[in-house]
């Protein structure tokens, strides 16, 4: 049965770790911000491998080194690979090869991989007033007592619609259910 | 949410009301889509008890939308018989009517501005 650590041990522990995880950013060139969480990753994992330990064969504090060690190994590889995935260039920054008018990133990103369009908005204006158009055909779907509803849904979430009142939530839930009925009878599905 | 376009429904998948609009929405005038098969009175009779209380619910419901369709203007109710108490209910699917009102988004929006 392994001996759990005790907080001698562990206060013994954390100078190793703390000097370990600056030997690893120092290596991968990490911000130093990242060390209290190398440090803490390097623990967390040697209390994981605490099981393996033999007395017999050499002290804590070596085998401790070496689980950091280790640790700290793959910790390194794994922010290299996240840096080589990011791109550190801002998007005022110019571009090499554009010759003498130094287009900018900005200049060159499509709209289509834009910020925008990582949340969802739309970029292609010619789809935008499509949907507008339908939107229009299809609010004519709708029944007169839900443009009220449909206002207050613009700015709240039906939860909330429900705690203000003066409609209950499951009245308003029921509406909302008919209301996406006749906009998929009228041609509109969902967005998401 | 289904958005997948129906094919005519069978014992094992019957149709739902939200396939059944979604079916409408994609459907150009004269398309036609057997809803159900049977006898519709008699399997929605409660006292009669033809089928489980979930599925008559069901059933009520998608009968219930296809008649409110019906009645928007949107499609036409017909049936054809296959024999006794075996009845086909067809939805055809209509023309959209032409948009006469005022534009009604724009009001929404100013409403919620």
């Amino acid at each position: 049965m392994p001996q759990p650590l005790s907080l001698a041990d562990l206060s013994r522990l954390h100078p190793i770790a703390a000097r370990e995880a600056r030997r690893v950013c120092r290596i991968a060139r990490m911000p130093t911000q990242e060390r209290e969480d190398v440090q803490q990753e390097m623990l967390l994992d040697l209390l994981g491998r605490i099981a393996a330990f033999d007395p017999s064969r050499g002290s804590l504090e070596a085998f401790a080194t070496v689980c950091f060690r280790h640790r700290g190994i793959r910790l390194a590889e794994r922010f290299r690979r996240e840096r080589a995935a990011r791109d550190d260039r801002g998007l005022d920054d110019p571009l090499l090869g554009t010759g003498k008018e130094h287009l900018t990133l900005a200049e060159v990103l499509p709209e289509s991989e834009g910020y925008a369009a990582w949340c969802g908005q739309q970029t292609d204006a010619v789809a935008a007033v499509e949907r507008r158009l339908d939107l229009d055909r299809a609010s004519a779907a709708l029944d007169g007592r839900d443009h009220p509803i449909c206002a207050a849904l613009v700015e709240h979430t039906p939860h909330e619609l429900g705690r203000r009142g003066p409609l209950p939530r499951s009245v308003l839930y029921r509406r909302i259910a008919e209301m996406r009925l006749r906009l998929l009878a009228a041609g509109i599905a969902a967005a998401a | 949410m289904d958005t997948r376009i129906p094919d005519t429904p069978t014992a094992q998948r019957p149709l739902s009301e939200a396939a059944l609009c979604v079916w409408l929405g994609a459907a150009g005038p004269g398309d036609a889509l057997v809803y159900h098969r049977g006898a519709l009175a008699r399997q929605l009779c409660p006292q009669l008890g033809c089928l489980p209380i979930e599925q008559r619910a069901a059933l009520a419901r998608l009968a219930n939308r296809a008649w409110k369709l019906a009645e928007a203007g949107l499609a036409d109710l017909v049936q054809r018989r296959r024999g006794f108490e075996d009845y086909e209910y067809i939805l055809v699917a209509r023309r959209r009517p032409r948009r006469i009102a005022t534009a009604v988004l724009p009001l929404l929006l100013a409403e919620a501005a």
